[in-house]
């Protein structure tokens, strides 16, 4: 049905136009780049390395989020950080990032990992700070050891809060891959995006920001959003 | 020891001989008692807190000088208006809080912290979420490190104990509040504590719910002979389930008065002489409910002498809550 909106928006305003395509000639687009295996190698480079750099954020995240809660200094250093670092758009690292680690691979994963940690670390913070006291009270009556407590009461009790804050981290991740891609020049989506539009290759160009969109939704819906429904209706937070 | 008790009063005197001969399981002397060894002591516990700070800053003195003890397999009840102290007395006993004055014993040891001997159920029943009721009553033995079969055994059996067998695979966001509290109830009973310490337990159950279980209750007690400390702002609860009510008065927390509830178990709840004692009792608190009227009311409000302690159904209720 977008294909019909969009086919009448193109026949209604763009025919004259140099850059904007008709459906049909994207989808064309798109399908060769999928029969030529050049999505294929794309797809693996960039999601390769959102996984890669996504996972080092949520462990760096969790590990100083837990810090930050048992160690004064550290949440003396992180906290107004954090805020910082977040308030910056993922594109605004790249420059640094290149001037740090140069024109490559170390580059984007630098700025995935900035653009995604402090999600992760806000959230593992937040989701152990609203652990509620009657928990603590009960393993505290039940003669649970400090470890125990941990695992077995407030990992469990921070999980909601923390799997939204993967689900926030990802978007952030993904945006920041993006951002990175497109800015250097390394195998991946964000590179075939840039290129398309330097050599005006304008159907491919639009080919990749739909696989893009897709990813992205897929990814969400399949893995993150599943994840955060599961968990909320396991803790009886459904329907909140 | 408040033993003020009359020779007749037919506290609690768990004999394993008695029960075999079938007889009333807390027919006992006061001197059967003394015999059975205490549970708790505390002398002269007390303990303020600090809230505001600099000039504002005001200290309010939740407990002062309590001093009573707790005899083994005794059912006491302690009992008061809001404000009292009685939650904080009870975390003293459990370990939970510190007191600033004065000690607690249990088992003739000074209390360190908080231990599965003295386990404490609360008023939100804080079952964990995300376990089913199951893994809930199995929380204290797997903390107490019992392996995977024992656990099962033993959390099944004390599931059985307050009829949840069915509901053992659902988690506690589908149960209702009755059913949440049995199962805080199964989850503290399977560790085998030597005191149990409730505070407020039924306190946000409706009223029907709470009878049932009071009945629950007590027949758990009659079957585990534990020691319990039951708190509550209920007259009415005190006086179906205790052997020995401690009435307690705020501004600061004391002790008023230690009434004994002399009779046997189990009750019937709306014998005419537990009636009598309640509005006894109640008559207690008239001066604490006046305390109450001036604090959260106009200058010229006052209760009635005989509004509140007599006999139903003329007495006013205001915020006892027996609710019933």
């Amino acid at each position: 049905m977008w294909i019909l909106v969009w086919q009448t928006a193109f026949e209604l305003f763009g025919r004259d136009s140099y850059t904007f395509k008709p459906p049909l000639d994207v989808l064309g687009a798109l399908w060769e780049e999928v029969r030529n295996g050049d999505m294929l190698w794309d797809l693996l480079a960039s999601l390769g390395r959102v996984a890669l750099c996504f996972s080092l954020a949520v462990l760096s995240g969790a590990l100083l989020g837990f810090l930050s809660l048992t160690n004064r200094w550290v949440e003396w250093l992180i906290g107004p950080l954090i805020l910082g670092v977040q308030s910056l758009p993922s594109i605004c690292w790249v420059p640094m990032a290149i001037i740090t680690f140069g024109l490559g691979e170390s580059a984007i994963l630098f700025v995935v990992l900035i653009g995604s940690v402090g999600s992760i670390t806000v959230a593992t913070r937040d989701g152990l700070r609203q652990v509620p006291t009657t928990y603590h009270r009960v393993a505290a009556t039940f003669g649970a050891s400090s470890r125990q407590r941990l695992f077995w009461v407030s990992i469990p009790a921070a999980l909601p809060v923390f799997v939204s804050g993967l689900k926030q981290g990802w978007s952030f991740a993904w945006r920041s891959l993006m951002a990175g891609e497109v800015m250097l020049k390394v195998a991946g989506l964000g590179h075939t995006l840039t290129i398309s539009r330097e050599n005006a290759d304008y159907p491919r160009m639009f080919a990749v920001m739909i696989v893009l969109v897709w990813v992205s939704v897929l990814v969400d819906r399949a893995i993150f959003s599943r994840l955060e429904q599961h968990v909320r209706a396991r803790w009886g937070l459904a329907g909140r | 020891m408040n033993a003020a008790a009359p020779a007749t009063s037919g506290t609690p005197g768990v004999s394993p001989v008695q029960e075999e001969h079938g007889q009333d399981a807390r027919g006992g002397n006061a001197h059967k008692r003394d015999a059975r060894g205490t549970k708790v002591r505390l002398r002269g516990v007390s303990k303020h807190f600090e809230s505001g700070v600099g000039d504002g800053a005001h200290r309010f003195e939740a407990l002062r000088d309590i001093s009573f003890d707790v005899a083994d397999g005794e059912f006491l009840a302690l009992v008061g208006p809001s404000g009292c102290g009685k939650s904080t007395l009870i975390n003293v006993i459990a370990g939970l809080d510190k007191p600033d004055a004065g000690e607690v014993f249990f088992e003739g040891q000074p209390v360190q912290g908080a231990g599965p001997d003295r386990l404490v159920i609360f008023q939100d029943h804080g079952l964990f979420p995300w376990l089913t009721v199951q893994k809930n009553v199995e929380f204290g033995l797997r903390v107490l490190g019992l392996d995977k079969q024992a656990r099962r055994e033993r959390a099944a059996r004390y599931l059985q104990m307050v009829h949840l067998t069915r509901f053992r695979h659902s988690f506690p966001f589908q149960l209702s509040g009755g059913m949440k509290q049995r199962t805080a109830l199964a989850r503290a009973l399977a560790v085998e504590p030597q005191v149990l310490l409730m505070d407020e337990p039924f306190a946000a159950l409706d009223p029907r719910t709470r009878d049932i279980l009071h009945v629950e209750l007590q027949n758990l007690w009659l079957q585990t002979h534990k020691t319990i400390v039951f708190v509550t702002h209920s007259v009415e609860e005190a006086v179906r389930l205790s052997d020995r009510i401690v009435v307690m008065a705020s501004q600061p927390g004391r002790v008023r008065r230690i009434i004994p509830v002399p009779f046997p178990h189990p009750r019937d709840f709306l014998d005419p002489e537990l009636v009598e004692l309640r509005a006894n009792i109640l008559k207690e608190f008239e001066e604490e409910l006046e305390i109450l009227v001036k604090k959260e009311g106009d200058d010229d409000w006052h209760l009635k002498a005989g509004s509140i302690s007599a006999r139903p159904p003329r007495g006013v209720d205001l915020g006892l809550a027996d609710g019933i």
